[in-house]
């Protein structure tokens, strides 16, 4: 994986709907400029465009995906949010650089707040506040 | 024999399940089978799923013709040779995962002693419960989130996303929800940064000229794939040097199917690589 972000200029999904996504994750690491659609954790990730481009969600509620409707949604020639992904994409191809360099961003935010290591610290510290009853008082 | 369509993945493991043994060169299949009871012989001569060779799921034929008749007529013929090998421990479990981890982490929160890395323990977390929920929701699923949330003090969403989908769609008080992202494992990368690649733009054709977007995701409808091929097909004309490498397990057979078709139906097939 490591050498495909390597390879890569930049981190680009279209997905219905995201948990998280920790491959988005790893492609800031490497510095790549992302774009997303908005669903998992790609807003809190994305603020005001400063490492990539958000893109609206192909259906109003992406959350309601559900097994009876997916592959309509998935195969879908003209989502939503078509137009909204191309535009993405020229923006990305006009300006490459100006892309790469805001992306460099990415890799400083996982060192702050996205590291495996963080992510248990917090879900320790949490459960230490709960267990001494500290939370929800 | 009958060749047909890839199918999607309940109707290909029913099928697995109603077949008497599988004759495949898929690693996937080397792994299913096995959990239905069902041999499976194998056209390769080596596997990255030993396991099941070990086992004795499973059994390597390779390629010769006349080995694969004849391993696949004593399955057919051998009535003691097919019951021994639908019979044997399955390496990949017995579909339990869930429950031993759910047992793991409540041992773990009410033994006496906890393991050294976690430090001293709390009294309270003796009284502590977790409940993991995730996946599909269906109406059972609902009624277990209602009850979840009816003595659960915190909720932990993954995302904001997460978080605005439990609270307005099952009605958890937005307080009691906290957002604790997912991290990146950077040491497992930072071991590697040295290293020469094995997998170069070289090796997927691509120019180093080339602007190549990569869309890690497995091969499922939830990623919706397809849509990033419209995408890149609409600006194809305008962006020459665009590329884009899908890159992913196959998560659905039907749907890596129908991003193959979509890349040669939008005439991508020397800009998309899959």
């Amino acid at each position: 994986m490591a050498d495909c972000y390597r390879l890569a200029d930049c981190f680009f999904l279209s997905s219905l709907s995201e948990e998280w996504s920790l491959a988005k994750t790893e492609a800031m690491y490497f510095e790549l400029p992302l774009i997303l659609t908005d669903v998992g954790g790609a807003r809190d990730i994305i603020e005001d465009n400063d490492i990539g481009i958000l893109v609206p969600p192909a259906f109003s509620d992406p959350m309601e995906v559900s097994a009876a409707n997916l592959w309509a949604y998935c195969t879908s020639e003209e989502p939503r949010n078509l137009d909204a992904l191309a535009a993405a994409l020229e923006d990305f191809y006009s300006r490459p650089d100006y892309w790469k360099a805001k992306a460099k961003a990415g890799r400083r935010k996982v060192l702050e707040k996205y590291t495996s290591a963080q992510a248990a610290a917090h879900h320790r510290r949490v459960f230490d506040g709960l267990a001494y009853s500290q939370y929800g008082r | 024999m009958h060749p047909i369509e890839p199918l999607s993945y309940v109707p290909f493991v029913d099928l697995m399940r109603r077949s008497a043994f599988s004759i495949a060169d898929s690693g996937g299949i080397q792994e299913e089978a096995p959990s239905l009871g069902k041999p499976v012989l194998v056209l390769r001569q080596k596997t990255e799923r030993p396991e099941a060779v070990e086992a004795g799921t499973v059994k390597l034929v390779g390629t010769d013709e006349e080995r694969i008749v004849s391993e696949g007529v004593r399955l057919l013929e051998d009535r003691d040779e097919y019951i021994r090998m639908t019979r044997v421990h399955n390496p990949y479990g017995d579909g339990r995962a869930c429950g031993r981890i759910a047992e793991a982490i409540s041992s773990l929160l009410n033994r006496s002693t906890s393991p050294a890395e976690f430090g001293p323990r709390p009294q309270a977390l003796a009284e502590m419960r977790v409940i993991l929920a995730g996946g599909p929701v269906s109406g059972r699923i609902r009624e277990a989130i209602r009850r979840a949330d009816f003595c659960a003090k915190l909720h932990i969403a993954v995302s904001s996303n997460v978080k605005t989908y439990f609270c307005e769609k099952h009605g958890v008080q937005t307080d009691k929800v906290m957002v604790i992202p997912n991290g990146v494992n950077i040491a497992k990368f930072d071991k590697l940064a040295g290293e020469e690649p094995l997998v170069t733009r070289a090796l997927l054709r691509l120019a180093s000229d080339d602007i190549v977007l990569l869309n890690a995701a497995s091969l499922h409808g939830t990623k919706a794939q397809i849509h990033a091929i419209k995408a890149f097909q609409r600006v194809a004309a305008r962006c020459p040097k665009l590329r884009l490498v899908l890159l992913g397990a196959v998560a659905d057979p039907a749907y890596a199917a129908e991003i193959s078709r979509a890349i040669e139906h939008n005439g991508l097939v020397d800009r998309v690589f899959y």
